[in-house]
């Protein structure tokens, strides 16, 4: 509280009860001047109907203000960081890592890494409070970003506890543990309000299950819990394991966000790779629902139908990817659809009302890892692309043609659009065990080479490559997505540019070289004003139109 | 009393090596693949705040029990768990479970969960049946502190503790089929009278050749008599006005093109703008093309015929 008096008269910000949060029927409008979630509206697409910066004057973006986050604990001063957390104080806070979408509502930005969350005055970077989590441990990869449900802020923590925190003060309202540490789940994904829910997704190396779950924002109050992988006699998809124990350890972690779709209430997601990883021996079959986009009930937690994207995985190629709803056209007759760019990559287009397949396409144009397509519209792995003892030449590496960086869905072009990473490595298989390995063990990886990294622009309906830009500097790129109605399109290129291309051909607009992006382009406008806000690891920087 | 981690820098930079099951893209193109911005800690002696490693979960920093608490508990695992959990508690042939992924294991402290079941079995439907076994609750405390000691030794990202070394050979391929490719495909820039004699000798692991010969760049240990001109990038670009300049490339995107000459001196050129004069055109000269295109030409067969002819160059 007394940081919040010291704030309002610092920078001017109304005291509590004036400034509001974010209400849930708030997150039904699509995209414009805030930011309220995690894609900034439920369908995925990142398309901002912000019209300021166009294609004839983006040139002119100029920069507002960079900031580089302050992960310091603070016990004095203007800030004074507000700390949790389960852990007995021994460690550090870790350096900021921006990796994830962050929110802007009401002219604040609210900034999360793995275990800081900051507010910011997002007109000029201006810190309001700082809240530290002082962890038990986990693996500090990355944190997506807060989610907001009325006044209060909600984020994830490596060490599995999802933190309500008051959105004016940084000060904690509860904390509750949705995964245990002790199994060597870490958790990283933002979490989703929908209504009364709020989704919630972890992350496990070590062939445990992944899960689902769904939280009361009020209170911390489970209310339901959705296992991606067989845990019962009987349950569905047993049948594409040898045994319930190899399904019970299966994997299909849940560390992306997902979208969701109001006229069905169901809530569209992908998981990720079966467990052993590279060691697909112990568990022949398809491993549902590993590696799967799949849609379940947002009220219940049932799953409504499921379309797998890479069935027996044997290289750590999660399909967690944010899907993208589309209210399309095909064959002359309009259609729900959801599209989504696999780590695999295969691109794919479902139906959302019932999970038909609709189109499925490589865009991977080296990956080398299939035999073709099922006529369910699943790929079919190559058994000689899995890890082998003298080594499998193997395309796309470990992260993926794509991976959790968000991408990008312009309706007025019918354009989806997804980086594409063609790394080769030669696997070799080093624990033959009949019994598979544990975990991403049991294999070693040697990255010989990369051919041709490029962004795509495929249409949604065949996922043909419509326009295509090849990096001349050659390096993989590790940034989401941002698109325009006014046909614009942000991203990195792995060459330490923030550009900008016409979103209808490729043609490249600006570009401004701060550092290589670790997040996706996001955009808002306050005062009348358009900002373009991107991330490059430890520091902000926000362009905006004069 | 604090936690003191006693995880060990081997098992921190393997941990960090690739990240984990949410493994992103990194621009690596680097032999080794370890992050430099992944620290290792030193184990302290005192209680004050550390770095946090990049990973770490409580079996990690878990205090074993006594060395005599763990040969009771090896002696009675032995005589009474293995045949059906396995010499390495990875499951056995008679059906029991990995008990290193199990949940009560890792959710155990000090046998307070492994011993209960120990003590009065578990049925659990879909699952082998385990009958009560006649031991003490020392000395099935005895057993969960052992089964600990043998988990704390987990490899990074959910792998096991490391076995015993097996001998795999990946010298497979038909060697004579990998010098008529080595022949039709190589031969143009390598020879194995010039600058491959000898190679498998030089580098001395088949794995390291293999990932060598088809990377274009030497695995394992340096070879510091390497002619690293070889594989020098070079660029040239073209102006309106005639003239061009050549030199080492030094990087190249959308928007820059830039290059030190032969003469030492480093010269950069924006593209895609109204310059005076302008760029007209961006040569690039990479001498390791040869190998990039090869990536998505090979089938492992080849690659293994190749290796196998490259390993008799000794």
């Amino acid at each position: 509280m007394k940081n919040l008096l010291l704030l309002s008269v610092l920078v001017g910000i109304p005291a509590i009860g004036s400034a509001q949060g974010v209400e849930p029927a708030d997150l039904y409008f699509p995209l414009a001047e805030e930011w309220p979630t995690y894609s900034g509206d439920y369908t995925g697409q990142r398309y901002s109907r912000l019209t300021q910066v166009t294609k004839d004057n983006v040139q002119h973006l100029t920069l507002a203000w960079t900031v580089r986050m302050n992960t310091n604990v603070r016990t004095q001063g203007n800030i004074v960081t507000v700390q949790g957390g389960e852990g007995d104080g021994n460690y550090l806070p870790p350096g900021a890592n921006l990796k994830g979408s962050f929110l802007m509502v009401n002219g604040i930005l609210y900034v999360t890494s793995p275990d800081h969350v900051w507010a910011m005055d997002a007109r000029d970077g201006t810190e309001l409070w700082h809240y530290f989590w002082h962890s038990r441990g986990g693996i500090h990869i990355g944190n997506r970003g807060p989610a907001i449900w009325n006044d209060a802020l909600f984020f994830e923590t490596p060490d599995n506890y999802l933190v309500s925190l008051d959105i004016h003060t940084g000060e904690e309202n509860w904390h509750v543990q949705i995964a245990p540490l002790e199994q060597q789940y870490f958790s990283t994904m933002a979490p989703i309000v929908v209504d009364d829910h709020l989704l919630v997704g972890t992350g496990n190396d070590l062939d445990s299950p992944g899960f689902l779950q769904s939280f009361d924002p009020a209170t911390g109050e489970l209310q339901w819990k959705f296992f991606t992988v067989p845990q019962n006699p009987g349950d569905p998809g047993l049948d594409t394991w040898p045994n319930l124990d190899a399904a019970r350890n299966g994997g299909g972690q849940v560390w992306v966000p997902g979208v969701f779709d109001p006229e069905t209430r169901y809530y569209i997601f992908g998981t990720g790779n079966p467990t052993p990883g590279y060691t697909g021996v112990a568990r022949p079959g398809d491993n549902l629902f590993t590696c799967t986009l799949m849609a379940v009930n947002v009220d219940t937690g049932e799953m409504a139908w499921y379309h797998q994207t890479s069935p027996h995985d044997t290289h750590d190629w999660d399909s967690a990817q944010t899907p993208i709803l589309i209210d399309g056209e095909i064959d002359g007759q309009p259609r729900k659809l959801v599209s989504t760019a696999a780590r695999n990559g295969y691109f794919f287009t479902v139906d959302r009302i019932t999970g038909e397949s609709v189109a499925t396409k490589k865009y991977g144009t080296k990956s080398n890892w299939d035999l073709g397509v099922r006529e369910d519209g699943s790929p079919i792995p190559n058994p000689q692309k899995e890890a082998i003892i003298p080594g499998a030449l193997v395309s796309p590496i470990e992260g993926g043609v794509a991976n959790w960086q968000p991408p990008a869905f312009n309706p007025d072009f019918g354009l989806f659009y997804t980086h594409e990473n063609n790394g080769f490595n030669i696997v070799y298989l080093t624990d033959p065990d009949p019994r598979g390995s544990m975990g991403l063990g049991g294999k070693r990886v040697a990255i010989v080479g990369t051919d041709g990294n490029a962004f795509n622009a495929l249409d949604y309906r065949t996922g043909e490559a419509v326009w295509r830009h090849e990096w001349p500097g050659g390096a993989p790129v590790g940034a989401g997505v941002l698109t325009t109605a006014t046909g614009l399109v942000f991203t990195g290129d792995g060459s330490g540019n923030l550009v900008a291309f016409d979103g209808e051909n490729g043609d490249l607009l600006w570009h401004s070289r701060i550092g290589n992006i670790s997040n996706g382009p996001q955009t808002y406008l306050i005062d009348g004003r358009q900002y373009l806000l991107a991330a490059v690891r430890d520091t902000l920087f926000a362009f905006v139109m004069y | 009393m604090p936690l003191i981690p006693r995880v060990s820098c081997v098992l921190c930079l393997s941990l960090g090596l690739a990240a984990c099951g949410q493994q992103e893209q990194v621009a690596s193109d680097a032999t080794d693949t370890s992050p430099a911005a992944i620290t290792a800690p030193a184990a302290p002696e005192s209680s004050s705040p550390q770095a946090i490693p990049f990973a770490i979960f409580p079996s990690q920093v878990r205090e074993l029990a006594a060395p005599e608490v763990l040969a009771r508990g090896e002696t009675i695992y032995e005589g009474l768990c293995r045949a059906c959990h396995g010499a390495d508690m990875r499951g056995g042939d008679q059906g029991g479970p990995n008990l290193l992924r199990s949940q009560i294991v890792l959710n155990d402290q000090h046998g307070e969960l492994i011993g209960e079941i120990i003590q009065n079995g578990r049925s659990t439907p879909g699952m082998p049946e385990m009958p009560p076994l006649q031991v003490s609750v020392q000395d099935s405390v005895a057993v969960a502190e052992y089964i600990h000691s043998v988990w704390a030794r987990q490899s990074g990202q959910g792998g096991p503790p490391p076995g015993e070394t097996v001998e795999l050979n990946i010298v497979v391929g038909d060697a004579a089929a990998g010098e008529i490719f080595f022949n039709a495909q190589c031969s143009s820039c390598h020879s194995v009278a010039g600058d491959l004699a000898d190679i498998a000798a030089r580098i001395g692991n088949p794995e390291n050749l293999q990932n060598s010969w088809v990377a274009g760049r030497r695995w394992g240990a340096p070879d510091p008599n390497a002619d690293t001109s070889r594989r020098e990038v070079r660029a040239t670009v073209t102006l309106s006005n005639g003239q061009s300049v050549s030199g080492r490339l030094n990087r190249r995107d959308d928007f820059i093109v830039s290059l030190t000459t032969d003469a030492g001196q480093y010269r950069s050129f924006t593209l895609h703008e109204n310059t005076d004069p302008r760029v007209t055109g961006v040569v690039i000269a990479d001498p390791l093309q040869a190998h990039r295109d090869l990536l998505s030409v090979l089938t492992n067969e080849i690659m293994h015929d190749v290796t196998a002819y490259l390993m008799t160059l000794e």
